[in-house]
C-alpha cells in the first residue's frame, strides 16, 4: 500500500473510531453497574492492527480517544484520565498478546477488554482516593468478556470482508 | 499486507476467556461476602476528599456543589439516592436509591462519591474492646 493510501485509511478509521466513541457515549444501556459500555469502538482499533499493524493501532487509539474526549467536552477531567490509563494499559496488553501469543483476534479484543476496565479502575481508585470502586469492578470484568467477543466476531467479520473484496488492494 | 491471519476463534482463546471468566466469578463471590448490616453512614467524598458523613437513619436532604453543578442527595428510610445532578448521562439520579455497601453512588462527572459504611465500624468500637 502507498504512503498516500495508508494514511488515508488511518484518517479514515480514526474518523469511523470517533464517531463510533461518540455515539456510543449517546447511548444509555440499561445496567445495574453504572457507566457500563460495550466499547464499540474498539472494533476500529482492531481492524487497524489486524490490516495496518502496530504503530497504526497507537495512532488510530490515542487520536480516536483524543479528539473524541474534545468533542464530547470531557478533555483533561478525570474521565478523560481513566479513559486514557484504561486505552494505554489494553493496548500494550494487546500488542504483547497479538505479537508474542498465537490468540486469535478473540483472545486478542477479550483480554484488550478485560484491562480496559482494570486501567480505568486503576485510575479512578489513584483520582479519586477511595477504593468504592472495586464493587464494580468484578461486574464490569464480567461484561467486559462478552462486549470483547463480540466486539471481535464484529471485526473479524469486517476484515474477512475487506480481504475478500480486495480493500485498498493490500 | 496482513500482519495475521487469526481471525477465527481457538481453543486458546476458549481456555483464556474461562480462565478470566473463572478469576472473575471468584472476585464477585468474594465482593458478596463484603455486605455489611445494621446501622448505616454514608460518606460523601467531593474531589476525592471527605466532605460529609450521612447517618441513614435520618431522613434529610442535602446539596453539594458538584464539578457540573449542585448535586441533591436524599436520605429516606434507611436509604440514600442523588435525587437531582446535572450530569450527561444523569447515571447517578437514575441509579435511585440504595442501602448496600455494594453499591456505591458514583456521580463521576461531578467528582462525587457516595460510600455506605457500617456506623460501628465508623465509630471504631471494634477498637476500643
Amino acid at each position: 500500500m502507498s504512503k498516500q493510501k495508508r494514511m488515508t485509511f488511518i484518517a479514515m478509521l480514526v474518523a469511523i473510531g470517533v464517531i463510533l466513541n461518540v455515539v456510543e457515549s449517546l447511548i444509555l444501556i440499561p445496567s445495574p453497574v453504572p457507566g457500563m459500555k460495550l466499547g464499540i469502538a474498539n472494533i476500529v482499533g482492531l481492524i487497524t492492527l489486524y490490516t495496518l499493524g502496530i504503530k497504526a493501532f497507537i495512532s488510530v487509539n490515542s487520536l480516536r480517544v483524543l479528539i473524541a474526549s474534545v468533542l464530547a467536552g470531557y478533555f483533561l477531567s478525570y474521565q478523560f484520565f481513566m479513559s486514557i490509563s484504561g486505552l494505554v494499559l489494553s493496548s500494550l496488553v494487546m500488542i504483547l498478546v497479538f505479537r508474542f501469543f498465537n490468540f486469535s483476534i478473540f483472545g486478542v479484543s477479550v483480554i484488550g477488554a478485560y484491562f480496559h476496565i482494570i486501567g480505568q479502575f486503576l485510575m479512578a481508585i489513584l483520582l479519586y482516593q477511595t477504593t468504592v470502586f472495586i464493587f464494580y469492578i468484578p461486574y464490569l470484568l464480567l461484561l467486559s468478556l462478552f462486549s470483547g467477543y463480540f466486539v471481535a466476531l464484529a471485526a473479524s467479520f469486517i476484515i474477512k470482508r475487506m480481504r475478500k473484496h480486495d480493500f485498498f488492494n493490500f | 499486507m496482513y500482519h495475521y491471519n487469526n481471525l477465527n476463534f481457538l481453543k486458546k482463546d476458549a481456555a483464556l476467556i474461562l480462565t478470566l471468566l473463572f478469576i472473575t466469578i471468584f472476585m464477585i463471590y468474594r465482593i458478596l461476602s463484603l455486605s455489611i448490616t445494621g446501622d448505616k453512614l454514608a460518606n460523601v467524598y467531593l474531589d476525592g476528599f471527605l466532605i460529609d458523613v450521612l447517618d441513614l437513619n435520618v431522613n434529610q436532604v442535602q446539596t453539594y456543589d458538584g464539578a457540573l453543578g449542585d448535586v441533591i442527595v436524599e436520605v429516606k428510610s434507611g436509604k440514600i439516592a442523588v435525587i437531582e445532578e446535572t450530569s450527561p448521562q444523569n447515571l447517578c439520579s437514575l441509579q435511585g436509591f440504595v442501602s448496600s455497601n455494594l453499591t456505591p453512588i458514583i456521580c463521576l462527572p461531578n467528582n462525587l462519591i457516595i460510600e455506605i459504611v457500617s456506623s460501628q465500624s465508623e465509630y471504631g468500637l471494634d477498637v476500643i474492646q
